[in-house]
């Protein structure tokens, strides 16, 4: 940690109102674009942030200095979102419906875009339906697959961030990777479907 | 050769991410290079991950960082207003005791040089030690109460601020659109009045319908002056509640509309 980070967070301890200030400044990027992608909508994503803050503020003194200050608010971020999509999991049925409608639009969005940009279209739909897709994954292995493959972290990273052996990170990796490739399949046209309605279209 | 292709699943990620031997890499490629199944497994990883890559977050709303500031300070004023009254609880107890004696006490000792200036008979003298006796007694009570309330790590502090003359303490909470108004009238309000130690007896919380909720702490020697004093500088407004909680505390609560 930073010497000057160390400082901001020492008077936070001491009950500095402004260095708190600094720390959700400093932090409030990570913070919510881990719930968002945990989460996946801004809503939720929004107050999960509070939250969190709000338990960093009222932890801040057990935080000890024996880790980096990031990685203690990251675990506090990735903890609270487990325990909200563990409480939501009666609703991912009820979410996986909603995927399909939100096809539904996407198609018809497609049909609006102008030519020259339906790649670019088409490739940012992907994405989104990746994304989607990784809100479905269980909670273990949508933690390393975002850690991994949306920020890039690497494997020591993961295991020091999420307190796993390096071991069960590269297996949750590669089984995380294969049940979203599964999901994909399953739940979206992914690789077929929406492909297929673009080259008719290009056709006509 | 099922057996192979588990293999080589297993280690698919590990490859892709570069975490595989020399060894790993060359068996890797050469069954990728013959079986069409894991090639195409392969790819579709591969393409994934690179959607994957691509996600974008959204920024966070300058909103985002305000709620949470403002549920900060929401705690800290809890947290700061939990700490004073205990504080302060302690501080009118000693105020309590004083308050019960304090007349008492003050015109017995005023009393007592002209007294003896004046050479007084064996008939005065003894009625004032009685009284002297029975404040006495009160300040010994109330010291008890004291002590019981609160495990006693300030005790000299307290005798110290009960030597000085505790004061009384309102806490006024005014409800009101206008912070600029209140702000100028509590201003007026806490020069003359306080006696703070050293924390800021103002406290403002805005809630999300843009009505700022304001707490004062003001404390002064002179109770009644001061509740006076209140009370005219908010007199146009609504004075909905008034009473002294248990732990001494006057409490005001000003409406503005």
């Amino acid at each position: 940690m930073s010497t000057e980070e160390e400082v901001i967070v020492k008077n936070a301890q001491k009950g500095d109102i402004e260095a708190f200030e600094e720390i959700v400044d400093l932090y409030q990027k990570m913070v919510y674009g881990l719930s968002y992608k945990m989460l996946g909508n801004p809503e939720d994503a929004s107050e999960a942030s509070q939250e969190v803050f709000i338990r960093v503020y009222r932890s801040i003194n057990k935080f000890k200095f024996d880790s980096k200050f990031s990685t203690w608010i990251y675990r506090i971020t990735s903890n609270l979102c487990l325990d909200i999509i563990r409480k939501q999991k009666n609703e991912v049925l009820y979410y996986e419906k909603n995927i399909q409608t939100d096809d539904g639009q996407i198609t018809r969005d497609i049909h609006d875009k102008s030519a020259s940009v339906e790649d670019t279209v088409l490739r940012t739909e992907k994405t989104e339906l990746v994304r989607k897709a990784i809100l479905q994954l269980s909670p273990d292995y949508r933690n390393v697959i975002i850690l991994r493959d949306i920020e890039g972290e690497s494997y020591t990273r993961i295991s020091e961030l999420l307190e796993l052996p390096e071991g069960t990170v590269k297996s949750r990796i590669n089984r995380g990777r294969q049940e979203l490739k599964n999901i994909l399949l399953k739940t979206s046209e992914l690789f077929s479907d929406s492909s297929v309605k673009l080259n008719r279209r290009e056709g006509s | 050769m099922a057996d192979k292709c588990k293999k080589i699943c297993d280690m698919m990620s590990a490859y892709i991410d570069g975490m595989t031997c020399e060894k790993e890499n060359r068996m890797f490629l050469e069954h990728i290079g013959s079986c069409e199944k894991c090639r195409d497994e392969f790819n579709d990883l591969k393409y994934i991950i690179s959607l994957s890559h691509e996600i974008l977050v959204p920024e966070p709303s300058p909103e985002l960082k305000k709620d949470i500031m403002a549920e900060i300070r929401k705690l800290e004023f809890e947290k700061r207003s939990t700490k004073n009254r205990f504080g302060y609880r302690r501080l009118m107890t000693a105020a309590v005791t004083l308050a019960a004696s304090a007349a008492v006490i003050l015109i017995v000792y005023n009393l007592l040089p002209s007294d003896l200036l004046r050479g007084k008979s064996a008939h005065e003298d003894s009625a004032q030690m009685e009284t002297e006796a029975e404040t006495g007694l009160q300040e010994d009570e109330n010291m008890l109460v004291l002590g019981t309330e609160a495990a006693d790590r300030n005790g000299d502090k307290n005798e110290e601020l009960a030597a000085m003359g505790a004061p009384y303490i309102f806490e006024v909470s005014i409800s009101t659109k206008d912070l600029d108004a209140a702000r100028s009238e509590i201003d007026r309000l806490i020069t003359d009045n306080v006696v703070n130690d050293g924390e800021d007896p103002v406290r403002v919380i805005e809630d999300s319908e843009k009505r700022y909720h304001i707490t004062v702490f003001v404390t002064a020697q002179e109770g009644e002056v001061l509740y006076e004093e209140i009370t005219k500088t908010f007199d146009d407004h609504t004075i909905t509640e008034n009473e002294t909680g248990d732990d001494g505390i006057i409490s005001i609560i000003i409406e503005v509309p």
